[in-house]
């Protein structure tokens, strides 16, 4: 990935600011399919920059930093849509919208009902794409594990999509 | 299901942001992370501009003994101390028993709210709080708190800052045009905290919390009539009046318009009493309000309501001033050049990722933010959706930032705040 070491990110801002560079796009992304908007994302780059050099002494392997950034982004993003409670209204108030997710927005609603965890491993698994060994090693949880909760995380949102009326 | 979510995931692989959009968004949230330390935020009604002094250091507190006794007789409230530790005007309320204590908790969710007590006078209020937790919280404030009366009409003021000082303890503090005209108030706030779990992620608690209280102004204000016009280096100004309240002391001031020179702050401003004591600025708050050539200008100072001077006096010497037709910056962006600068103490432009940074040399205490209204070369005010700005100091040079977003290549910046002073010793005898 990168030559930065755990005390760079530590305790230099320079190589800081180079990683989150590095996942900046990433980090956007995940954002977007969340906030729905340019400038909230923005801020929510903004607000993960800070966050995550506040807690950067906690985290436990460089390796896992992409992980550890998109984690700490789902649960600002998650903060502040329970802050405005668009979880059940934004179907309707799409103006602000400048991504066209019409297509899967109903997956998408059923996605940010799960619980916290497995949020986390679905927009791991299918929006980062990382792979199974890959996601036991980042959150040091066995494989097997890993494997159980997403396909029950997708056993729920296919029924919820069923309930909803949306298509299999 | 899997070409579900592999459809998902393509609609958000081309997305419109530029680079450098996100850079700026970075460099922000850096910014933020590494100036943080002890701070306040102000929230102010639009109509004013404001002057606002922010302390970057926190200096250890000797209580005198009637402070300590007075402290003594509120149990838990030792804290107080601290929170009042910048303000004479504060502390003297404390300690002539003029803070009135409330003491009521109310709990929502894992949060609770506690109103410790309250000092207010005819145009403002003062709100000691308390928020604790089963769970270990972090980053814990108040967020878009309200003062309403029995009706639910919300108070109008001028002004609202919060003031976090510790991990659960702070003040929110509001100061009106008119006077408060009700002794029943709820305070409405929103508590927020982060949970210190899951490996430093944490999950951010939030719940609406409203507390009920009762609090009574009994001190009428003391006003002195001054309407005197001194002038430093021939530059007038008007001095209207003195108006003391328990929180704080308000100077309404104007410089004259018609003066050769664009004064930008009184820097020294003070209440004197007999004994060469003095009353300074607010420390870290408000320091004014309106524009300076305006009327209606405002200057805060800290109270000395409590003290019973034998004589007392407004005085001043140091006054930031420039030429009036030399009151802006002029920078080209593409060269980084200063194109403008009135007396040449700025140098090193730089405008990176949507950050403008200029230097000065090092001067002791002097950090005032120089950037006023951006303006392009027609004149046309250029609105910033971000307004963020800092400094930092190293041995030598003082470095100001502006986060400034345009494609204009050449600016002017007009100026808030300029190291250059007429001075004269004025002492105004108050009656």
């Amino acid at each position: 990935m990168t030559d930065v070491t755990k005390k760079d990110f530590r305790k230099n801002n320079d190589a800081f600011v180079y990683i989150i560079t590095t996942y900046r796009a990433d980090l956007f992304r995940t954002a977007m399919a969340f906030l729905k908007n340019k400038e909230e994302a923005l801020e929510a780059i903004q607000e993960v920059t800070f966050r995550a050099y506040k807690k950067r002494k906690q985290l436990r392997d460089i390796r896992y930093v992409k992980t550890w950034l998109i984690r700490i982004m789902i649960n600002y993003c998650n903060d502040v849509l329970k802050k405005s409670k668009r979880l059940t209204d934004d179907r309707m108030l799409e103006h602000k919208s400048s991504v066209d997710n019409s297509k899967s927005i109903w997956l998408e609603d059923a996605i940010h009902h799960l619980k916290k965890a497995d949020q986390e491993l679905i927009y791991l698994k299918y929006f980062h794409g990382m792979t199974f060994p890959e996601l036991a090693e980042q959150l040091k949880i066995p494989e097997s594990t890993v494997k159980t909760r997403i396909y029950s995380a997708l056993e729920k949102l296919k029924r919820q999509l069923a309930d909803e009326g949306g298509e299999l | 299901m899997k070409k579900k979510l592999d459809e998902w995931k393509k609609q958000y692989d081309v997305l419109e942001v530029r680079d450098h959009e996100l850079d700026q968004a970075i460099e922000a949230g850096m910014q933020k992370a590494v100036k943080q330390q002890f701070w306040k935020r102000w929230g102010i009604t639009p109509v004013v501009t404001v002057a606002i002094i922010l302390l970057s250091f926190i200096t250890i507190i000797n209580a005198s003994p009637t402070f300590a006794a007075q402290v003594a007789k509120y149990p838990g409230m030792d804290k107080l101390i601290e929170l009042v530790q910048f303000d004479k005007g504060q502390k003297a309320a404390i300690e002539n028993d003029y803070f009135q204590v409330i003491d009521k908790s109310v709990t929502q969710g894992d949060l609770t709210l506690t109103v410790d007590g309250v000092i207010r006078d005819k145009n403002g209020l003062v709100l000691f709080y308390t928020v604790s937790s089963e769970k270990e919280l972090d980053r814990v404030r108040l967020e878009e708190s309200l003062i309403t009366n029995v009706n639910g009409r919300e108070l109008a003021y001028q002004s609202k800052g919060y003031s976090p000082q510790d991990e659960n303890r702070g003040t929110v503090e509001y100061y009106t045009d008119d006077p408060i005209r009700f002794d029943e108030f709820t305070f409405t706030t929103e508590v927020v905290g982060v949970e210190t779990l899951d490996n430093g992620v944490g999950n951010q608690l939030r719940e609406t919390i409203s507390i009920d209280f009762h609090a009574e102004n009994t001190k009428e204000s003391i006003q002195y009539q001054v309407d005197e016009t001194v002038k430093i280096e021939g530059q007038k100004i008007h001095i209207d009046s003195v108006t003391i309240q328990p929180l704080r002391t308000t100077v309404n001031l104007y410089a004259d318009p018609e003066n050769e020179m664009r004064i930008l702050s009184i820097d020294d401003i003070a209440l004197v009493d007999e004994n060469g004591e003095e009353w300074s600025s607010i420390q870290n708050g408000m320091t004014a309000s309106g524009t300076i050539e305006d009327e209606n200008y405002e200057v805060y100072l800290q109270s000395n309501y409590f003290e019973q001077p034998e004589s007392l006096s407004l005085t001043f010497s140091k006054v930031q001033a420039v030429n009036r037709d030399e009151d802006y910056f002029r920078f080209d962006l593409e060269k980084e050049q200063i194109l403008h600068d009135p007396y040449d103490k700025f140098y090193d432009l730089t405008y990176e990722s949507g950050w403008l940074s200029i230097s000065m040399d090092k001067m002791e205490n002097y950090y005032m933010d120089p950037f006023g209204e951006i303006l392009d070369l027609d004149g046309n005010v250029m609105e910033q959706i971000r307004s963020s700005s800092s400094h930092q100091s190293n041995q030598k040079t003082t470095t100001f930032n502006k986060a400034i977003q345009t494609d204009e290549r050449i600016i002017d910046i007009k100026l808030s705040g300029y190291p250059n002073w007429i001075e004269q010793k004025v002492a105004i005898p108050l009656n």
